[in-house]
């Protein structure tokens, strides 16, 4: 039943279970942050995904928490990597969004930055009311230019204004009242509510589905794709400016 | 002086300040603004600007007193408003609505102008204005940004007053308090967290939002604002008008 593919040195681990995928990005020791890499992987997966008879797809992190976003190391030494990884995550975010089957972001501990981001472009987000969530961008003098369209059209102009222009991060519980997550499960109950989740969507027609996102798409506006590209340059003109690099030069807290 | 402002902080804060009148926008008030508003462009480097109203209210709209006795000033005043408007989403730093007491009309197209809105849970907001003729449309460009079209043509098209708590729950506002005093301390919190982060980052992401979500485009504003004008000059706004003022006499 359950058809593992793992390669060890990887950071991104998918499996197969009945008529789900599930995608795990596994970087553990540094919370799942981003690497070039991962996005590489994380993009070719669910383009894969598409090509399988999967019904649902299934984004998680392996533990301490789902995504802890960029790495932000690599912006640090070096710039012009971090602008490819942002193109990368726009690629990413533009391949959730073309996959036909609905996909599910299972959200546990964290999920900052980019790693928001990618929660916010799944069709679902399943976490727990303390978890951790948003866009701390401005804090560190970054501009969290890649998100936003996607933010915009998903939450609302008003509340994304607020979120991003606000910074630092939220619970899952203010997520569900601004509509940035769909649904909350205890932390040790996601699994369970995903599986719920997963079974629902499995009872729908797959072309039903299929036909009902890309509308959804489609009413969401043409311009997308363009505005991600333009939000990923935007973002590493930002990051390699002055204020960004004093900033990120910083000692962090944790 | 019908506005009084602060730009001693890396907060600059812009108070409405006709407390007996509500702080209802008039002619004064709206070149009052203005002049603040070049002021804050010209000599204030810091990245929050905070908008409040002196007295029981945030701003109760346009003084109708006023547009039913000179009847141009209606015209006068929506389109000072609707610049009003496009001038707080556009400018550099990011405006943060202190809102008590009312915010109705024009006093709520302003707050659907700035980039955050904290409201006391009593405060009074809506577009009660077809009662009198007019429409309110010119505040819909900046209405559905925040809240969307659904609950913008319900509040718009009932003219319902709603509280704090329902203007949270739907978008309009992004916190609410329990008093006036709760309201300071939360936007004093709220600024001077937002004076830690990037300038640079923060006006950049503001620019992009406008960007992404069309309030940097003026032709939803001229269209709604031709639009509340054309009807401010029908017979119906003319005898509504004057029924209301004689009511209030």
């Amino acid at each position: 039943m359950e058809q593992q593919d793992m390669n060890d040195s990887s950071c991104i681990l998918t499996s197969q279970s009945d008529a789900t995928m599930t995608i795990t990005l596994n970087r553990p020791d540094v919370r799942n942050a981003m690497s070039t890499l991962l996005i590489d992987e994380l993009e070719r997966s669910i383009i894969e995904a598409g090509k399988s008879e999967a019904r649902t797809l299934v984004i998680e992190g392996t533990d301490p928490c789902f995504c802890a976003g960029m790495d932000l190391k690599t912006a640090g030494s070096e710039p012009t990597a971090m602008r490819e990884m942002l193109h990368g995550l726009a690629r990413v975010m533009i391949a959730i969004r073309n996959l036909e089957i609905p996909v599910i972001a299972r959200v546990q501990g964290a999920a900052i930055g980019g790693g928001c981001g990618l929660m916010t472009a799944c069709d679902f987000a399943i976490t727990h009311p303390d978890a951790k969530l948003g866009y701390p961008e401005v804090d560190h003098g970054i501009c969290p230019a890649v998100v936003t369209p996607w933010l915009v059209r998903k939450i609302g102009a008003g509340r994304a204004r607020a979120l991003l222009l606000m910074g630092g991060t939220i619970t899952g519980a203010h997520a569900l009242e601004i509509g940035l997550v769909t649904e909350l499960a205890p932390r040790e109950q996601l699994g369970e509510a995903v599986e719920a989740l997963v079974e629902r969507l499995a009872k729908g027609g797959r072309s039903a589905l299929a036909t009902t996102k890309r509308w959804l798409n489609e009413v969401e506006g043409s311009k997308l794709e363009t505005e991600l590209a333009r939000g990923a340059d935007l973002s590493a003109d930002v990051l390699e400016g002055p204020e960004a690099q004093e900033r990120l030069a910083r000692p962090r807290k944790r | 002086m019908p506005v009084i402002l602060d730009i001693s902080e890396p907060t600059a804060v812009l108070s409405l300040n006709s407390p007996d009148r509500h702080n209802a926008l008039t002619s004064e008030m709206f070149e009052g603004i203005t002049k603040a508003l070049d002021e804050v462009d010209g000599r204030h480097s810091g990245p929050v600007l905070r908008i409040n109203g002196n007295g029981p209210s945030f701003c109760s709209g346009f003084d109708l007193d006023v547009c039913a006795v000179d009847r141009p000033s209606l015209e006068h005043f929506l389109v000072e408003l609707s610049r009003i408007a496009r001038r707080l989403r556009r400018m550099e730093k990011v405006v943060i609505a202190e809102v008590h007491g009312r915010a109705l009309a024009g006093g709520c197209a302003l707050l659907t102008a700035c980039d955050l809105t904290c409201v006391t849970a009593d405060a009074k907001i809506g577009y009660p204005v077809h009662r009198i003729g007019v429409s309110p449309a010119v505040s819909i460009p900046t209405l559905v940004n925040c809240i969307g079209a659904g609950h913008s043509t319900e509040l718009m098209l009932s003219g319902r007053i709603i509280d704090g708590k329902e203007a949270r729950r739907i978008g309009l506002a992004h916190t609410t308090s329990d008093s006036r005093e709760e309201l300071e301390k939360e936007v004093d919190e709220i600024a001077a967290s937002i004076c830690r982060k990037g300038p640079n980052a923060l006006a950049v992401t503001k620019r992009w939002l406008n960007q992404v979500d069309g309030s940097d485009e003026d032709g939803p504003f001229d269209a709604t604002l031709a639009a509340s004008i054309e009807t401010g000059h029908s017979e119906e706004a003319d005898r509504m008008l004057m029924a209301h003022h004689e009511r209030r006499r």
